[in-house]
């Protein structure tokens, strides 16, 4: 059976973690369960875990490297924590969200403090650039959306030095190249919608999101949380109002 | 005592004639028969059987018709597409052999003054030798040369060829008892003696009993075969030659060694070569049994059905590899094989038909702004999933070699669209499993299909409410061996299956040979070679084959905006075809320039109805056009933004009516048809003209106006006399005038005094203090933006970088609008005017339009700005190659295509049509060591070579020609010019 390990603390943001477990569960089609790493009361995550009805293991040693390791598990599909994020620290995360952020082998669910959680995932944004890398993601929601009636809207954004160099005629262009841009980089067409925008790519996929009422903000990368890269993650961490999939290239 | 098994003898490694040659080029006597007097059955039926299968075969011999034909005797069927080719008398003859024997296809013909030099040649050698006390004797003053017998004695009359080695022996003791070192003192003596005589390229061989001295010899035969060969679209590297004396004999170049003139070929010695051969020639030894044998090998090949070894040219081909998954779709355009008719995307190969569809010309389904191309059944549809294939794409031949791994196996096949019978695709696979079951099979869009078959025989035919189209099919061989199919197309079952009937038969060898030979004639007219730019080089040549490749010449040819190789633009034919594409065919394949214009006379009537319903005269042509020649432009959609766009240009983009009549205009400037304007394509100046006349609004100041449309930049809607198109107009009323003036009833007096008032009354917003045009009334009122300036790269989409309402509040160009007067009227606009306009707008335009750097590209080089003009060539010129729009998948860009023609032709060389004269006026690019351009000029065929200081031009017929001082035009077959320097505007 595939697991969600949803990472508890004993901070108020451990609710909204394990709420964006349970709703994820049915799109990641595993079981949630709750992993509470400390050597502190366990009251407060015993309770938790109850309350949503999920188990709640424990687990000794430094949070970090506790995570990363599941992440490496065969059975576990998914960890969803709680990120808080500020552009005024370098990186943008804490030591231990980085560690797991950065050195995941699956998808991690990070959810930024008070989340907007719905009860179930309907409805996905998935940023496409057309790298790899963001293609990436948009893989993984297409599996974990097999079996679920999910509304998945693509979003490409051109940035000012990505404006396209032709458009002969506008709507015939238009045309070809979202049935070529959607043949190319989903790997079923059919079952999303494209949005374009141009701006900042990082300004664009978060007022889409909220635009388009999204549940999950789905996001590939490349696990770099350096100044100058990733800067669509970074931006979505310290300012997303929605939980983030992040999706490692290697995954 | 058990028994030891013996190894397996190890095979012997593949020698350089274990595969097929497309061509066999040979010495006569001693490679392909021991001597004169032997019985050449063996290998006239080997080479009849050969030219059959549409090899080609070219005999070489120093001796005459006579001699060879008399024992060849080879006479190819009238259904062989291989031709026998007999290279005579020593590089001075060519007869091409048919069913009624050689007929005379060149001959080198001395003049008096050569002949003479000759006999006086020939005379002083003899007489040289003479005072050594040799005697020496001229035996025979053949055509165009003189024969020395160095050994007149009994004994040595007619030596067999095997007995080479002894005769060298003979001669050469005889020469050094006179006191000459060998052979090749004799030679030298002669080669002296011919100079003297003022012979200023004597061509002094020996066969070792001879010397002769002539004007010509085998390596003429040779250079005039493989030009010949590729004419027919052989490649050298294609080619086996063959001899028997390939090496030295008597410190000479042996004689057969002169048709090595060009190092790709794969050459053979079957001779007994005493001094070895040269390097880079196999010793095979074995006379011309081994020869013949070698030429059986050939045979079996072919019944085999061996795919042809690839010529694989850089400069002549694109190999296009499969690394990445995604790009199939854009790679699949860009390997389109097309014969004018029906064009395979990707060919037959590509995988699914979704990524590979075959579409044919004109052939549409849908209605209004939804009428797009019917897809055709597919011919190759694989028996697996799709496997990364390598695809080289050779452009000379219009074949397609693809290789992929299927089911663990390497699988090739050849495939082309026959341009020798359009509407006719083959394939020839090494591996039949790696087909589906189906020799036709269903297109993946819309259609309603009906399917049957007969023995081997299957069709198929497709049927929207507007068309159809179908196939019909065979397929040979069997499995796990190569197999071919052979696929015709028509509008119904009954006639593709009547021209199967008519095509199957001949086998793909043959079909091949001719389809080939039909590409080399194509190219023979059209090559394009740049020296010193190989990328640039292969880049035209890429466009060009597909321009060629999308245009039938025969009855109607509906060019779309993607031709077919693609969906894209739904096959909607633009003024992409007439002002992009069509100058391209009118000066290489009239024929089909024709016919993209007999698709604008057949739709002359819903043209005259659209003016009608909106209440003008004439003949108003529709910015999109399909099947009905209605208009069928879309009248709302979304942009690449999802914005929904009020679209239109179907209803104010009138310079499309202009556009048709400039084409039929162009096409009567290179083609020199006088029969065309004054006949069937005088309504379509006229009618244009009549719609003019009635769209001009005249003021009450006298000037006409031409309010309410959309220019070339189509960033500017709804705008009041732009300037493209009303000088378009007026040149348009002018043309007309002018024709109709002098065809008697075709319009009334009054009526063309009306166009000429209207033509001289009509604003055209020069400014003649500056010398600019304004764009259209208002333009320079709008923001002054230089989107040079502001946009962080060009081209860009300026509407998508700064928006629609910014951008058409500015002075911002999508493409060529002012400047596209200087493009194609130049004659129209006023003196002197490309210079301060191109400074104006140019830094103005986005380049938006894929059409735009390549115009620019060519009036940089009008202009001078050589440099600038190769930077914009270079942007057009790999629009498709690199897929910079992301939607080459989708079709590629035919009209750009034909705008990188004109960038070179028109830009780079300047030449054009000046009445009946051609006018050359070039602006070399300083990288272009050497420019090298095929085309026809009214019935001639042209080449003309552009250097960085000089230029050439060669007709034949001759033609009149008009040089680069503008002066008188002289006709002339030759003529050279000196270009003054670089920079001159």
């Amino acid at each position: 059976m595939s697991r969600i390990v949803a990472a508890v603390d004993t901070t108020p943001a451990a609710a909204t973690v394990l709420a964006a477990a349970v709703a994820l569960a049915p799109l990641l089609a595993g079981q949630v369960e709750a992993l509470h790493v400390a050597e502190d009361d366990e009251s407060v995550p015993r309770a938790l875990a109850e309350g949503f009805g999920v188990p709640l293991h424990l687990a000794r040693g430094e949070v970090a490297a506790v995570l990363t390791a599941l992440t490496c598990g065969e059975d576990v599909v998914a960890v969803v924590t709680g990120v808080s994020a500020s552009r005024r620290r370098i990186p943008v995360v804490g030591h231990v969200a980085q560690q797991v952020l950065t050195r995941a082998r699956i998808p991690i669910v990070a959810v930024p403090p008070g989340a907007a959680v719905a009860a179930r995932v309907r409805r996905v944004l998935v940023p496409l650039d057309g790298s790899p890398t963001t293609t990436q993601a948009l893989r993984q929601v297409l599996r974990f959306a097999r079996h679920e009636r999910l509304e998945v809207t693509v979003l490409h954004v051109y940035d000012e030095t990505m404006v396209p160099l032709y458009s002969d005629q506008p709507v015939h262009e238009a045309r070809a190249w979202t049935e070529e841009f959607l043949l190319r980089h989903c790997p079923d067409p059919d079952v999303v919608s494209l949005e374009v925008r141009i701006g900042s790519p990082a300004t664009q996929v978060l007022d889409v999101a909220v635009e388009s009422r999204a549940d999950l903000l789905a996001l590939g990368w490349s696990q770099d949380l350096s100044p100058g890269r990733a800067q669509v993650v970074q931006r979505a961490l310290e300012t997303s109002s929605i939980p983030l999939l992040l999706v490692p290239m290697r995954t | 005592m058990a028994a030891v098994p013996r190894p397996e003898p190890e095979a012997a490694p593949p020698l350089p004639t274990d595969r097929r040659f497309e061509a066999v080029v040979f010495d006569w006597d001693g490679t392909a028969v021991p001597d004169r007097q032997a019985d050449a059955a063996a290998v006239r039926s080997v080479l009849e059987r050969l030219v059959a299968l549409g090899m080609d075969v070219v005999v070489v011999s120093g001796t005459h018709v006579g001699n060879v034909d008399g024992q060849l005797a080879a006479r190819p069927a009238p259904s062989a597409t291989g031709r026998l080719l007999l290279c005579l008398n020593r590089g001075s003859e060519v007869f091409a052999v048919g069913t009624a024997g050689p007929e005379l296809v060149l001959r080198r013909k001395a003049t008096a003054a050569e002949d003479a030099a000759l006999t006086r040649a020939a005379e002083s050698t003899v007489a040289r030798l003479a005072e050594r006390g040799l005697e020496a004797r001229i035996v025979s003053q053949r055509l165009n040369r003189r024969k020395i017998d160095l050994i007149p004695l009994p004994e040595w009359q007619d030596p067999p060829k095997a007995q080479i080695g002894a005769l060298l022996t003979g001669v050469e003791e005889r020469l050094h008892q006179h006191g000459l070192a060998g052979l090749r003192d004799a030679v030298d003596i002669a080669r002296a003696a011919a100079v003297e005589a003022g012979l200023a390229d004597p061509r002094v061989t020996s066969d070792v009993k001879h010397v002769e001295i002539g004007l010509t010899d085998k390596a003429d035969s040779a250079r005039w075969a493989f030009d010949e060969l590729w004419r027919r679209g052989v490649a050298p590297a294609q080619v086996l030659v063959a001899g028997d004396e390939m090496g030295p004999l008597g410190g000479m170049t042996g004689s057969d060694a002169l048709m090595l003139v060009d190092p790709r070929v794969t050459a053979v010695s079957v001779g007994p070569e005493p001094a070895g051969v040269p390097h880079g020639v196999l010793h095979l030894g074995g006379g011309p049994a081994r020869f013949v044998a070698i030429l059986d090998d050939q045979v079996a090949r072919r019944s085999r059905g061996e795919i042809p070894v690839a010529a694989d040219d850089a400069q002549w081909a694109v190999r296009i590899a499969e690394t990445d998954p995604s790009q199939r779709r854009a790679h699949a355009a860009l390997a389109t094989i097309a014969d004018g008719r029906v064009g395979a995307v990707g060919g037959g190969l590509g995988g699914d038909s979704q990524s590979s569809p075959v579409l044919a010309a004109g052939v549409f389904a849908g209605e209004g702004p939804d009428t797009h191309l019917l897809e055709a059944p597919g011919f190759g549809r694989l028996a697996g999933p799709p496997a990364p294939l390598e695809r080289l794409l050779d452009l000379h031949a219009g074949t397609l070699l693809s290789t992929a791994r299927i089911g663990g196996r390497t699988v090739q096949a050849l495939e082309f669209c026959s341009l020798a019978r359009p509407g006719t695709a083959v394939l020839r696979v090494d591996d039949a499993t790696a087909l589906g079951d189906d020799v036709v099979s269903p297109p993946a869009r819309d259609g309603e299909q009906e399917w049957g078959e007969d023995g081997d025989e299957q069709w198929m035919e497709v049927s929207s409410g507007t068309g159809s189209l179908a196939a019909a099919g065979r397929q040979g061989g069997g499995t796990r061996c190569a197999t071919d199919r052979v696929v015709s197309y028509a509008e119904h079952v009954g006639e593709a299956r009547r021209r199967l009937g008519d095509v199957h038969s001949m086998g793909v060898d043959a079909l091949l040979s001719e389809h080939r030979a039909a590409w080399g004639q194509r190219w023979d007219d059209a090559a394009i070679s740049v020296a010193g730019d190989a990328e640039a080089e292969q880049a035209i040549r890429f466009a060009l084959f597909h321009l060629m490749g999308s245009v039938a010449d025969e009855g109607e040819a509906a060019v779309g905006a993607r031709g077919m190789t693609g969906h894209g633009y739904n096959g909607h034919v633009f003024w992409d075809a007439d002002v992009f594409v069509l100058p391209f065919l009118a000066a290489t394949h009239p024929a089909a320039a024709r016919a993209m214009l007999e698709y604008r006379i057949r739709r002359l009537p819903a043209a005259l109805d659209a003016a009608r319903e909106a209440g003008r005269a004439g003949a108003r042509f529709p910015w999109e056009s399909a099947l009905s020649g209605r208009d069928v432009t879309p009248v709302e959609g979304h942009d690449r933004l999802g914005h929904v766009l009020r679209i239109r240009t179907g209803e104010l983009e009138e310079h499309i009516v202009a556009d048709v009549a400039w084409a039929a205009c162009c096409y009567a400037d290179w083609s020199g048809d006088e029969e065309f304007l004054p006949g069937p394509g005088l309504p379509l100046l006229l009618e244009t003209a009549r719609y003019w006349a009635s769209r001009i609004e005249v003021d009450n100041r006298g000037r006409g106006h031409i309010r309410r449309v959309i220019g070339p930049d189509e960033y500017h809607e709804d705008v009041d006399d732009n300037a493209y198109t009303n000088v378009m107009a007026r040149w348009n009323l002018r043309a007309a005038a002018r024709l109709a003036a002098s065809v008697q009833g075709s319009a009334t007096p009054a009526e063309l005094a009306g166009w000429r008032h209207l033509a001289t009354h009509l604003v055209d917003n020069h400014h003649r203090g500056s010398g600019l045009y304004e764009q259209f009334s208002g333009f320079w009122r709008l923001e002054p933006l230089i989107i040079r300036d502001v946009a962080p790269r060009r081209p860009v989409v300026a509407d998508i970088l700064l928006g629609g309402d910014r951008v058409r509040g500015a002075q911002v160009v999508k493409q060529a609008d002012v400047l596209m007067l200087h493009h194609l009227v130049p004659e129209e606009v006023a003196a002197g005017s490309l210079l301060p306009n191109l400074d104006h707008y140019e830094p103005r335009t986005a380049h938006g339009s894929s059409l735009s750097p390549l115009v620019h590209a060519s009036l940089l080089a009008r202009a001078g700005r050589t440099a600038q003009a190769l930077e914009m060539l270079r942007t057009g010129m790999r629009i498709d190659l690199d897929d910079v729009t992301g939607a080459t998948a989708a079709g590629l860009h035919l009209a750009t295509m034909g705008g990188l023609w004109q960038a070179v032709v028109w830009g780079v060389a300047g030449l054009r049509p000046a009445g009946r004269a051609l006018s050359i006026d070039p602006r070399p690019l300083q990288a272009w060591g050497r420019l090298d351009i095929r085309l026809r000029f009214r019935g001639s065929s042209v080449r003309v070579v552009v250097e960085p200081d000089r230029a050439r031009v060669d007709a034949d017929p001759p033609i009149p020609v008009r040089g680069p001082d503008g002066g008188r035009a002289r006709t002339v077959a030759h003529a050279e010019f000196v270009l003054p320097p670089e920079g001159r505007p």
